[in-house]
């Protein structure tokens, strides 16, 4: 499942990230926010925007950008 | 003989508490410039260390990494490898850590002393991370790192005097080996935070249940649209009183001074020349330092952030992202913060775009002439529980948000083509804005305003009120001092141009001037009435009823709608031109926003004079 689909309030593990969709910047700022595999994700909000918390840090991205992560 | 400066840069991730810092440690005495070439602020403070030694104190742009991704990032980068044109390298850095956040910015703290700069860590915001139920040991961080570090709680001003004790002993420390490898690197700082934390629980989570409200697909953008309302209504129902005050004490020193001096050139300049033009531009500071004292607020909170994200939908449906929204925000005091806010927008074609219609944003400069022509021209009656004066008001500020998107939606189309960033943002958590701090942001923006008042404003009046007041016309001759004046001149051979869109001599004529500051188009307005006519006492409440006198209402509604529009002002065309760092994209935005307020004017002046108004 990708993250932009994956439930609210349920942890899950990034199993795998497609970068070169994301494209040069956007990837590099996610993995630098600690998006990477084995990370572990929680959704509080969906929609457009969707809201990640990922350890102590809340970060908002497009559902568009979300979708390039696998969750397990 | 003086000890040279030290130069100490200040790194870190964004949200780690950075400027709070910046001011904790260098106080007032601080410097904003640019770098030279390029479009980031230079801020540098100074500071006395406890051994007496003067240093200078560099705070550089927010960064997760020194592999940039905007603009912002490039300085940091280019300064710390000691690349950066007009530059040195730090001889030390103080690096700040959010201390509820270290697993993420231990990471970058890694690539930073990776550097072998001697090197001092601020453990930042240990209140908040305890708040969350997060305690460090920071003894043994510095173990692991192998450099002083040093809790910190900015915004208190708390750990400031060790933390500047540590930067003299940043000499003898010796950095730890840091993994190369991205991801070795990432296991690295979580290692070394698994470490340091001593006691780890969820806290309570106050923020996070407020989000659940404030970022709800449906109650979020009530509340959000409900905020900006408020934020709206009580900026102008508030800066009246204060600018009413300002307004009558520019009256009073006019009066004064005319007392004191025989009738001349000279009291000419200074009280028609200097005082009213300053003054009809200072009368908009308390609007200024209101309006900004709401965004300073919510910025601060936190709150701007998931504004941004609600926003997101509305900015990606013509091409945006929703980090324009803050500069946008800004715009509505003056285009020119506006402006230089988007430097936080990394993609570069957004940046573009948001530049590009951030002019269409109703800034405050437009609104007296707005109050000036509706006060004229609108009846003061009621449409159902609202205004009628009011209603027109709103109209014209949703119809430069309306043209804002449209223009958007059409650039991102044509001119500024291609695929995005997208909308990535970190969440701040929520905090109680600090007064200090707050206060310090607002005597900056308030400060920067009197400047260009004092400056390009006070330069732009009396070069105009010199292009109106020469040559002299004999009085006994009966030729109007306007007419014959250089500025008259000037108007009366532009005036068939403005002609087909319903504009008379005087609006040419109040046009010119109008490019120095929105605002001038009022008082000069009021200037050539007051040459025209002996009478000066009374001339913002003779305005009115002069306007109603000689203009008719589709000449007026035509005039509301070419300011909607209206080519931009000197500081803001100038300040596109630097933030581009392009006269191609500069002339084009002065282009666009000329053909498109030529366009509304005429049309609306047609059509009201085809309805018989």
């Amino acid at each position: 499942m990708t993250l932009d689909q994956w439930p609210t309030d349920t942890p899950g593990t990034i199993a795998g990230a497609d970068w070169d969709a994301l494209g040069v910047s956007a990837a590099r700022r996610l993995r630098a926010m600690g998006f990477e595999n084995g990370a572990v994700v929680k959704l509080v909000r969906k929609g457009g925007v969707i809201v990640v918390r990922l350890g102590r840090m809340t970060i908002a991205l497009r559902a568009s950008q979300a979708a390039a992560f696998s969750i397990a | 003989m003086s000890l040279p400066a030290i130069k100490i840069a200040l790194v870190g991730n964004p949200n780690a508490g950075k400027s709070a810092l910046f001011n904790a440690l260098t106080g007032a005495r601080q410097k904003t410039g640019n770098y030279p070439g390029v479009t980031v602020e230079r801020h540098v403070g100074k500071l006395v260390l406890p051994d007496g030694r003067p240093a200078e104190l560099i705070d550089l742009p927010g960064t997760y990494s020194l592999e940039p991704a905007s603009p912002d990032e490039q300085v940091t980068h280019d300064v710390l490898f000691g690349t950066q044109a007009g530059e040195q390298q730090p001889d030390a850095l103080v690096v700040v850590l959010d201390a509820g956040n270290i697993e993420v910015h231990l990471r970058f703290a890694l690539e930073l002393i990776a550097l072998r700069l001697p090197t001092v860590i601020a453990l930042n915001m240990v209140d908040m991370a305890a708040r969350d139920g997060l305690v460090v040991d920071a003894a043994k961080l510095s173990a692991s790192l192998g450099v002083p570090v040093i809790e910190t709680v900015a915004v208190r001003r708390k750990g400031i005097d060790r933390l500047k004790a540590a930067i003299e002993e940043t000499r003898v420390a010796s950095p730890q080996a840091v993994e190369a490898e991205f991801s070795a690197r990432t296991r690295q700082a979580r290692e070394i935070a698994r470490r340091a934390i001593i006691s780890e629980s969820t806290g309570h989570a106050a923020g996070r249940s407020f989000d659940r409200v404030a970022l709800h697909p449906v109650i979020g953008p009530v509340l959000l649209a409900a905020l900006l309302f408020v934020m709206f209504q009580a900026v102008f129902a508030w800066a009246t009183p204060f600018a009413d005050a300002i307004d009558g004490g520019f009256g009073a020193l006019q009066g004064w001074v005319t007392g004191l001096m025989p009738d001349s050139i000279l009291r000419s300049l200074i009280t028609d020349g200097v005082i009213a033009g300053v003054g009809a531009v200072v009368v908009f500071l308390p609007l200024i330092v209101i309006l900004f004292t709401f965004i300073l607020i919510l910025e601060q909170t936190g709150y701007l952030a998931r504004a941004a994200l609600l926003m997101d939908r509305l900015m990606a449906s013509v091409g945006l992202s929703g980090r324009a929204f803050i500069p946008l925000l800004s715009s509505f005091a003056c285009a020119v913060p506006g402006i230089m806010a988007t430097r936080t927008i990394e993609d570069p074609k957004d940046r573009l775009t948001t530049i590009l219609i951030a002019p269409l944003m109703t800034c405050s400069a437009r609104l007296p002439v707005y109050a000036v022509i509706i006060a004229a021209f609108i009846p003061a009656t009621s449409v159902g529980p609202f205004g009628l004066q009011g209603l027109v008001m709103f109209a014209l500020y949703l119809s430069g948000i309306l043209g804002a998107l449209l223009a958007a939606f059409v650039v991102r189309r044509s001119v500024v083509k291609g695929s995005s960033m997208g909308f990535i943002m970190e969440l701040p958590r929520y905090q109680t804005p600090h007064l200090r701090d707050l206060l310090f942001a607002l005597w900056q923006k308030a400060w920067a305003f009197l400047k260009r008042a004092g400056t390009i404003i006070a330069l732009t009046t009396i070069i105009l009120w010199a292009l109106l007041s020469f040559p002299r016309v004999d009085p006994s001759s009966g030729v109007s001092q306007i007419d014959h004046s250089i500025a008259g001149r000037i108007a009366n051979s532009i005036a068939p141009v403005f002609k087909p869109i319903g504009f008379n001599r005087d609006i040419t004529l109040a046009l010119i001037p109008a490019m120095s500051a929105r605002e001038v188009a009022v008082s000069a307005l009021a200037t050539t009435y007051a040459i025209d006519d002996a009478d000066e006492s009374q001339r913002d409440a003779a305005l009115t009823d002069q306007l109603a006198g000689k203009w008719s209402l589709p000449t007026a509604l035509a005039f509301l709608a070419w300011f909607v529009f209206a080519p931009q002002c000197i500081s803001t065309i100038a300040v596109v031109r630097r933030e581009t760092n392009s006269w191609r994209w500069t002339l084009f935005m002065v282009g666009y926003l000329f053909a498109l307020a030529y366009a509304a004017a005429g049309a609306t002046y047609w059509l009201a004079t085809s309805f018989g108004l």
